[in-house]
């Protein structure tokens, strides 16, 4: 689903996200007003925060073929870790937080590319394990800020021109350097060559650990800066919360157009992807409905979401959506037909 | 193309599979080694434990196995059909005892026809995700997006608060026969049921056939998505059954009821033995990963061990497990 438009490569995957992101802002916006004010912006950049920082953790991991399911354990972890380091300041607490998240990520990543082990299988483990460690350096309880430090929850989501606070900012940051080097950088590319054709690529020169170490430290890392931003911005870590993020992760960097099979994906649709799931997320509790309404609704859209890029993945579905291109588009689109791999 | 996600993949550098001899020879290694692992574990629990083994703290270790060896004899066969495990089980657990729960005390159903409802919701919910996987989608996400779901219509049917079921209703599941808990009678059935089903009927021979090369199965006219399909439903009948089991033993129903068993159950089948890859396992070995995984949770009750360490235990026997099978698995390679 390629096709060439003055010298720029347009996905198929990434235009049909950013086309309905666009339609679905602009529904939401013209029946409920809410959505157009700055308030309502600011509202969904906040939850666009976490949720973007986790399915760019977890997107990563799928480029490269991989999946992480420890993400939003590390992310708990290091909650409890950045409100216990509250007193070294605020920048040196999630520095920390994250730097722990880091080094985890990384002896992660070296385990599963020298044992050449499966990452699902590890990451599942890990996922138990280090939310129990969670609970134990919490001692079980979910460690608060002081009253004066409460001055650090509201800095990282006081509201700058309107809209953003230096959370959302940071999160926009994360994905336009990320974003940079998976594009442009050697090392990005490899993450991509390593998802798309293993064997192939080392054959032509890939690292087989390089990549895998990158992509998982990258992963903590983000899971952790995640866990730092919102266990300080609710004034609390909480060891057996965060849990839900991975679907919500998951849920945006596949309609963002990243594909399980590894080797396609761009950033910039995952960053969609958050922004999509947490207008619906918004919506929905701008209508009032419980939060069990949005976990729903989720769910259920990451099984659609599922379902067509199965059904997309099928020869048939894709002669029959062919067929339903107008005739003055099918010259451009049907050559794209011819298998990629 | 040899994504690690991809549970059908076949490698093209895969070396040739190795000769039978070999493979039993590494079956025996693991079985040995896992039995000494176990033997071990008990030697240690006994010398540092005083209460450890009594008859009491027996049927304690019983207790704790049933609903997740129940629920995990059912994951087996997800696993031998390739696809991994399902991050569903709790939800599906807590969806059927729901449902029971809702049948007896709003609609006033008898028993058997309360169960039998539980239960055939846990055959549409296993259809739909094992007819989601075998159309080729991810199993582990296909299951991650089902549990959401499952978890908000619970919530909507229930809204979202605990249903207390009579102890007199449900002294019939809960109670105990000759000084054992019913449960454990169940789950020991379970087992055997689960072992004919895999070894002599059609539906398990080809979820063996479809897990050990789907390519091959499916040229032998075995209907591969039918066979994940019914490894799906399998899977969702016995969690739900220990769901049900579940609202008999603590006399209510909710949907935060069963939270936390994906993590044993899962870790009971990753202990296990039973090859990842698919094709090869048995219920029997996933009866005992889920009483290893008690006798783990046991040890660290006794040892006033908190909820934090408790998990850190099971994480760590995932992560150990699956790592020595692996290394297993090259060694014979």
């Amino acid at each position: 689903m390629r096709s060439r438009f003055r010298g720029f490569r347009v996905d198929g995957d990434l235009a049909v996200a950013l086309t309905i992101l666009a339609v679905v802002y602009i529904a939401f916006a013209v029946t409920d007003p809410r959505f157009f004010g700055a308030g309502g912006i600011y509202t969904v950049l906040e939850g666009f925060a976490f949720v973007g920082v986790i399915g760019l953790g977890v997107g990563i991991t799928m480029i490269a073929g991989e999946f992480d399911l420890s993400i939003t354990s590390v992310a708990a972890l290091c909650g409890v870790f950045a409100v216990q380091f509250i007193e070294f300041g605020l920048v040196p607490a999630i520095a920390l937080a994250v730097l722990i998240g880091l080094a985890f990520g990384l002896a992660q990543g070296a385990f599963i590319a020298f044992l050449g082990i499966s990452s699902l299988l590890v990451t599942v483990g890990t996922m138990v394990g280090v939310r129990g460690l969670a609970f134990i350096f919490s001692g079980e309880r979910a460690p608060i800020l002081s009253i004066e430090d409460l001055v650090y929850s509201d800095a990282i989501q006081q509201k700058i021109l309107g809209v953003f606070s230096p959370f959302s900012l940071i999160t926009i940051a994360l994905f336009l350097v990320i974003g940079l080097f998976m594009a442009y950088t050697r090392w990005g590319r490899e993450i991509y060559a390593i998802g798309g054709g293993r064997e192939e690529a080392i054959s032509a020169g890939v690292s087989r650990t390089r990549p895998l170490v990158i992509c998982f430290g990258v992963s903590a890392a983000l899971g952790a800066f995640a866990g730092a931003m919102l266990s300080i911005k609710s004034g609390s870590g909480a060891p057996g919360a965060y849990s839900e993020l991975l679907l919500v992760g998951v849920t945006a960097a596949l309609i963002g157009g990243v594909r399980l099979e590894g080797g396609r994906g761009y950033i910039i649709g995952i960053a969609a992807g958050a922004l999509m799931l947490r207008l619906l997320e918004t919506k929905i509790a701008f209508a009032g409905q419980p939060s069990y309404i949005a976990t729903l609704a989720v769910g259920a859209l990451l099984l659609l979401v599922l379902m067509l890029q199965v059904a997309s993945d099928r020869p048939g579905f894709r002669l029959w959506l062919a067929g339903m291109v107008p005739k003055s588009w099918r010259a451009r689109s049907l050559p794209a037909e011819t298998p990629t791999e | 193309m040899a994504s690690s996600l991809d549970p059908a993949t076949v490698s093209p550098t895969a070396p040739p599979p190795p000769s039978r001899e070999a493979a039993d020879r590494t079956m025996l290694i693991v079985r040995l080694s896992a039995t000494a692992i176990i033997v071990a574990f008990l030697v240690v629990a006994h010398l540092t434990t005083p209460q450890f083994v009594t008859w009491d703290n027996f049927l304690s270790i019983l207790r704790t196995a049933a609903p997740v060896g129940i629920a995990a004899v059912g994951l087996a066969f997800v696993t031998i059909s390739g696809n991994y495990f399902s991050l569903a089980i709790e939800q599906t657990a807590a969806f059927g005892g729901v449902i029971f729960a809702l049948c007896m005390v709003d609609a006033g159903l008898p028993l058997v026809v309360a169960l039998a409802v539980g239960l055939a919701a846990a055959v549409v919910i296993g259809v739909l995700q094992g007819a989601t996987v075998g159309l080729g989608a991810n199993p582990i996400i296909t299951t991650l997006g089902a549990g959401a779901g499952l978890y908000g219509l619970m919530a909507i049917i229930s809204g979202s608060g605990t249903i207390t079921v009579s102890t007199s209703l449900t002294s019939v599941l809960g109670g105990s026969l000759l000084g054992i808990p019913r449960v454990s009678y169940v789950f020991v059935a379970i087992t055997a049921i689960a072992y004919v089903v895999l070894v002599k009927t059609r539906l398990g021979r080809s979820i063996v056939l479809v897990g050990a090369n789907t390519a091959t199965a499916t040229a032998s006219g075995i209907r591969s998505g039918g066979a994940v399909t019914g490894a799906f439903v399998l899977c969702s009948l016995a969690a739900a059954t220990a769901g049900i089991f579940g609202v008999a033993m603590f006399g209510e129903a909710g949907t935060q009821q069963m939270r936390g068993l994906t993590f044993d159950v899962v870790a009971a089948v990753l202990v296990s033995g039973i090859s990842l890859k698919g094709g090869d396992g048995s219920p029997l070995r996933a009866a005992f990963g889920a009483f290893f995984i008690a006798l783990l949770i046991n040890f660290a009750a006794l040892h006033g061990y908190s909820y934090g360490v408790r998990l850190t235990m099971v994480g760590a026997a995932i992560v150990i497990g699956v790592t020595a099978h692996h290394l297993l698995r090259r060694i014979q390679d």
